[in-house]
């Protein structure tokens, strides 16, 4: 568990990360979402001992960064931005060299290792120069390297950068798996991403924390109410006007493309009760029939725009 | 410690930079050991304690990776995030450096052989000069491994150690400089007497001579050894190396 | 009001945000400068208190301590002898970096196990100016500051700290000491005090020779007196010459010499030893000695004027500086312990038959079989072939069968007798042993203690195995060969790991 309060930078005048608290739960996956510059990896710099914060406090366990370090350090596997990956090695050479400043005694690395090479598919390399490796491997390797220990936490900064769909989706794959038995933090500016793999995600701006919510609830949060997409076969009068008389409904959009008498309209209901079973009824009392009807979240694309831009 | 001197010292031998020293190493002190062979008088305790004069060239070709490669390629995050002391990191790079040279002191070691191929002697006097060796390489290695720690550029850390190795052999001279430089000053300028400035010109170039650590280690090449001069050696090397945690440590509270 | 607010809040952040980083800013450079401090607070404690205390002397040549031969000579002395030994000068409080270290711990050492049969002062004629009177009353030795007087008896003798107690090397233009004979110096005085001495060595000179210290160190060594014979009119031997030195001169002897030194050997009351050493130099390399060579041709011998050149590698050392191996002929061979010498820049020594069966004259010291002559006068330095393939780089005259017997060795070279060899090399040198073997032959030996010079920077290669061949191996090895293998090697690991 990680528990971050009031986390100050400064870096001469400018404050890089300007009081950020939020607290990491064992086994979940954090997601650390923001615009490039905001903080995201200056944080996990100092989450992870790398930097040393102005003000504030990490801890990790119970266990302060700064007052405590090896012991914090123990539970951690990171992955910076830029992995660090001596290219004159290879990559057992690297590994091995990891575990030897990890702490992990000679007997149990063999396995140890042999699992972490299957697990990030990297056992068809082991035995080649990292500086010969192309993009998507070392980033692997990166992830290893992380995850030599087995640290209970894993922090890793934006792992799938420079990675094509195939290795994304099999990055992906192996973050969900290690998500059943660590705590991860995961940062990145692809929102997809986020989305994809993480339970709660931390949104950070300009070195605050903008939004802290479950994905669900982030996405409802933006919106008062829930939104309702319509499209049908009809007269559109009739229809918004027999909608807007149903109980519980704030207001009818029309989000008109009349493509040969097919209209579409945005219903905001103002609570989360499910109305759709009155709206399919008054539709079929009009006698026009439903060719669409489905929820509209707000897109976490949306969500991120607005609690970035000017908010 | 240990993990970080394996690393270092077997990443010197797969790049072209320790074999380059090797054999620019092996250049001069064969030529030193030739010339001498050529008189017909070869003294190992007076060559290997004129290869301290080499040091100033070889050495920083050798630390000046050891850290400023690390800054560059982003692998020193690990030196901060994982349990290891960076004390020991500090330690482990400059015992690997040391250990280099203990295989650049093989070169001397086939000079002795050699000389004793032919019926020379080799008495105490190559004890004192080795231990003179291996203590100045300490001294020097460390001054090299803070100038690495200061910079991420290795060119820099190059220039930066061979100008402060330069400094500590030139300490005399540069007494001697000092000295003339503030009695002229003073004489000319605030009408001090010759007398007295003549006292303090003593003075000043025997405190720069006292610090220069050549000159403590010369009589070891007869077999006289002084332990005030090797502890002289170890605990200025100590001071750098200190010196280098705190450099680096540095990384972590600055604010700049 | 709220922007106030924010304002005091912004600066109280401010403030605790400064307070840590410049906290651990204070405790990072405060830390530095407390470990400097104690560094150097450490080494000036050391170095002013302890330095003597924690400095192990273990030179295989214990420069501060006396041999077990000097000790078994001073203690089987009487034990109410009396030696004095003062040092007319104030004692240095510190000897470090002075050529008194090599002295003065020495005699403590001397003194301290003596038996109280020597003593050792310092005392400064400049504080005490009776001392002089005291030591010297008849003004003798002409005694100044600086100089260490050895007493005993009332006999009195001077020694330099610095001419007298080290060996100089002069080769290269430098002059700095090689070896520490002080405790020879010493001892040797006080042994040449405590007895008579019969024999003395002459060395002409006024006929510009090279300097002799080494020798004259031998001839102490042996209680022999030494003294220079300067080429007046009339030239005259002195009747108590013992051995005669010619030592390297670089002119000629004039002609009234010439019939001195003819009569010296014709009709001298001692038994006539001539060393002569007649080597080429910068300065004489044009001159032919006609008046020397008359001289020598009184024992059937007679100097060159060409430079001996060796053409069989087995035998050079260095041709650039005619650097060569001689070998000593048979009936010579057991002049040192590997019958081999080095000479350089050598003339021939001629034997000149004549006809008569008392003078007799044979080789010393020869070259192999393939040697040359080089007459380096015309501009091309054209070799002079000689018909006799074996030259005598030394040889021997002498008058066979008489009363009084005449013993002549004639050197082509000056490695034998100038200080300009001998000063520079260790003392089992091969041409040291010959020529303190060829000395004391000469003479009957007395009480002599042959204590060796401590070497300062000591030991030479065998010189039997050094060879111009050998030397070329080795220096290509180690120039060559090492270093370009490295970076074989250098670039062989690299292209091997980059394909990885």
């Amino acid at each position: 568990m990680i528990e971050i309060k009031n986390l100050v930078k400064h870096y001469g005048d400018k404050k890089a990360v300007n009081g950020i608290s939020f607290t990491v739960n064992s086994g979940e996956v954090l997601g650390f979402l923001g615009p490039n510059g905001a903080g995201k990896s200056t944080t996990m710099n100092i989450i992870t001992g790398y930097l040393s914060s102005t003000s504030g406090s990490v801890k990790i366990n119970g266990h302060d960064i700064l007052e405590e370090p090896e012991l914090a350090k123990k539970s951690i596997g990171y992955l910076p931005e830029l992995p660090p990956l001596y290219l004159d090695m290879t990559v057992m050479e690297y590994l091995n060299f990891i575990c030897d400043v990890k702490g992990i005694k000679r007997k149990d690395r063999a396995s140890h290792l042999a699992k972490i090479l299957t697990l990030v598919k990297i056992v068809d390399v082991a035995d080649r120069l990292i500086g010969n490796l192309s993009k998507g491997y070392k980033q692997r390797v990166g992830i290893a390297q992380a995850m030599v220990g087995n640290p209970e936490i894993l922090i890793l900064d934006e792992p799938t950068v420079g990675l094509d769909p195939n290795q994304i989706r099999e990055i992906r794959k192996l973050i969900r798996l290690l998500a059943k038995d660590h705590t991860v933090i995961i940062s990145s500016h692809i929102l997809s991403e986020i989305q994809a793999v993480c339970d709660r995600v931390v949104i950070i701006n300009k070195g605050k924390v903008a939004a802290i919510d479950t994905i669900g609830d982030l996405s409802k949060r933006l919106s008062d109410s829930n939104k309702i997409l319509l499209t049908f076969k009809g007269e559109e009068k009739n229809v918004i006007h027999a909608i807007k008389a149903l109980p519980g409904i704030v207001e009818v959009y029309s989000r008109d493309i009349n493509d040969g008498g097919i209209h579409q309209i945005e219903i905001q209901v103002n609570s989360s009760s499910d109305i759709r079973a009155n709206i399919f009824f008054t539709m079929a009392k009009l006698g026009c029939p439903i060719l669409e009807m489905r929820s509209l979240d707000a897109s976490l694309e949306e969500v991120f725009l607005s609690i970035t831009s000017g908010k | 410690m240990l993990a970080i001197f394996k690393r270092e010292f077997l990443s010197y031998f797969k790049s072209p930079v320790a074999y380059i020293a090797f054999a620019l190493f092996s250049f001069l002190s064969g030529f030193v050991f030739v010339t001498n062979f050529s008189n017909g008088a070869v003294n190992i305790s007076s060559e290997i304690i004129s290869l301290r004069g080499f040091f100033v060239i070889v050495v920083p070709i050798i630390t000046m990776g050891l850290f400023a490669e690390d800054k560059k390629r982003g692998t020193d995050i690990i030196y901060y995030t994982t349990p290891i002391s960076l004390f020991s990191v500090v330690l482990g790079k400059f015992l690997a450096a040391f250990a280099l040279f203990g295989v650049l002191y093989l070169n001397v070691v086939i000079h002795i052989f050699v000389t004793l191929g032919f019926d020379g002697t080799i008495d105490y006097g190559v004890l004192g000069s080795t231990i003179v060796f291996f203590v100045m390489a300490a001294l020097f290695i460390a001054i090299g491994l803070l100038a690495s720690a200061i910079t991420d550029n290795q060119i820099v850390a190059a220039i930066l150690s061979f100008v402060m190795i330069m400094v500590v052999q030139l300490l005399p001279t540069i007494g001697q400089f000092v000295a003339t430089v503030l009695s002229s000053l003073l004489n000319v300028i605030a009408n001090v007497s010759a007398s007295e400035t003549s006292e303090m010109s003593k003075n000043i170039v025997a405190a720069f001579t006292w610090l220069n650590p050549f000159d403590r280690t010369n009589d070891f090449k007869y077999g006289v050894f002084s332990l005030v001069a090797v502890i002289f050696c170890v605990s200025f090397a100590a001071f750098f190396l200190f010196l280098s945690y705190r450099v680096l440590e540095k990384k972590r509270w600055s604010q700049s | 009001m709220s922007t106030n607010n924010n304002k005091v809040k912004n600066k109280n952040s401010k403030k605790i945000t400064n307070k840590r980083a410049s906290s651990l800013k204070v405790f990072s450079i405060t830390s530095v400068l407390i470990v400097l401090a104690i560094v150097l607070v450490l080494n000036i404690l050391l170095s002013q208190t302890l330095d003597t205390y924690l400095t192990f002397d273990l030179s295989s040549t214990s420069q501060n301590s006396v041999s077990e031969q000097t000790i078994e000579y001073i203690n089987s002395l009487p034990s109410d002898t009396n030696i004095r030994i003062v040092g007319l000068f104030t004692e240095p409080e510190s000897v470090t970096n002075t050529p008194y270290e090599y002295i003065i711990p020495m005699l403590k050492d001397l003194e301290g196990r003596s038996g109280g049969r020597v003593t050792v002062s310092y005392i400064d004629p400049d504080l005490n100016p009776s001392i002089i009177p005291e030591l010297d009353p008849k003004g003798v030795a002409n005694l100044s500051k600086e100089v260490y007087a050895v007493s005993c008896n009332g006999k009195i003798r001077v020694i330099d700290p610095y001419m007298d107690c080290f060996n100089y090397d002069q080769v290269n233009g430098l002059n700095y000491p090689i070896a520490n004979k002080s405790e020879a110096t010493f001892v040797n005085t006080i042994v040449s005090l405590l007895s008579e001495s019969h024999y003395k060595v002459y060395f002409l000179s006024g006929i510009q020779e090279a300097p002799h210290t080494y020798l004259d160190a031998i001839f102490a060594s042996m209680n022999i007196e030494t003294a220079d014979l300067p080429v007046t009119e009339p030239f005259v031997v002195p009747d108590d010459c013992s051995l005669l030195i010619i030592n390297n001169p670089d002119v000629d002897i004039s002609e009234s010499v010439q019939e001195g030194l003819k009569n010296y050997i014709k009709n001298g009351n001692n038994p006539v030893n001539i060393i002569c050493s007649l080597g080429l130099t910068q300065n004489n390399a044009n001159e032919n000695f006609e008046h020397l060579n008359n001289v020598l041709a009184e024992v059937n011998l007679s100097v060159g004027n060409n430079y001996v050149y060796e053409e069989n590698a087995d035998y050079i050392i260095n041709p650039e500086t005619f650097v060569f191996k001689g070998t000593l002929t048979d009936e010579y061979k057991d002049l040192n312990s590997a019958g081999i010498v080095v000479y350089q820049t050598a003339r021939p020594v001629f034997e000149v038959s004549r006809a008569s069966s008392s003078i007799g004259s044979s080789p010393l010291i020869t070259t192999s079989s393939n040697a040359t002559l080089l007459d380096l006068t015309s501009p091309e330095g054209e070799a002079v072939n000689v018909s006799n393939p074996y030259t005598n780089v030394a040889a021997t005259g002498y008058y066979v069968g008489t009363i009084n017997p005449v013993n002549v060795y004639v050197f082509g070279t000056c490695t034998f007798t100038s200080d300009l060899y001998l000063n520079q090399a260790s003392s089992n040198d091969y041409n040291i042993q010959t020529i303190r073997n060829i000395i004391s032959r000469m003479f009957t030996p007395e009480v002599n203690l042959d204590i060796p010079a401590k070497m300062i920077s000591d030991y030479s290669i065998d010189v039997r195995m050094v060879d111009a061949n050998k030397l070329s191996i080795v220096s290509v090895v180690f120039i060559a060969v090492i270093p370009i293998a490295f970076v074989i090697v250098a670039a062989l690991v690299y292209h091997k790991r980059s394909h990885l």
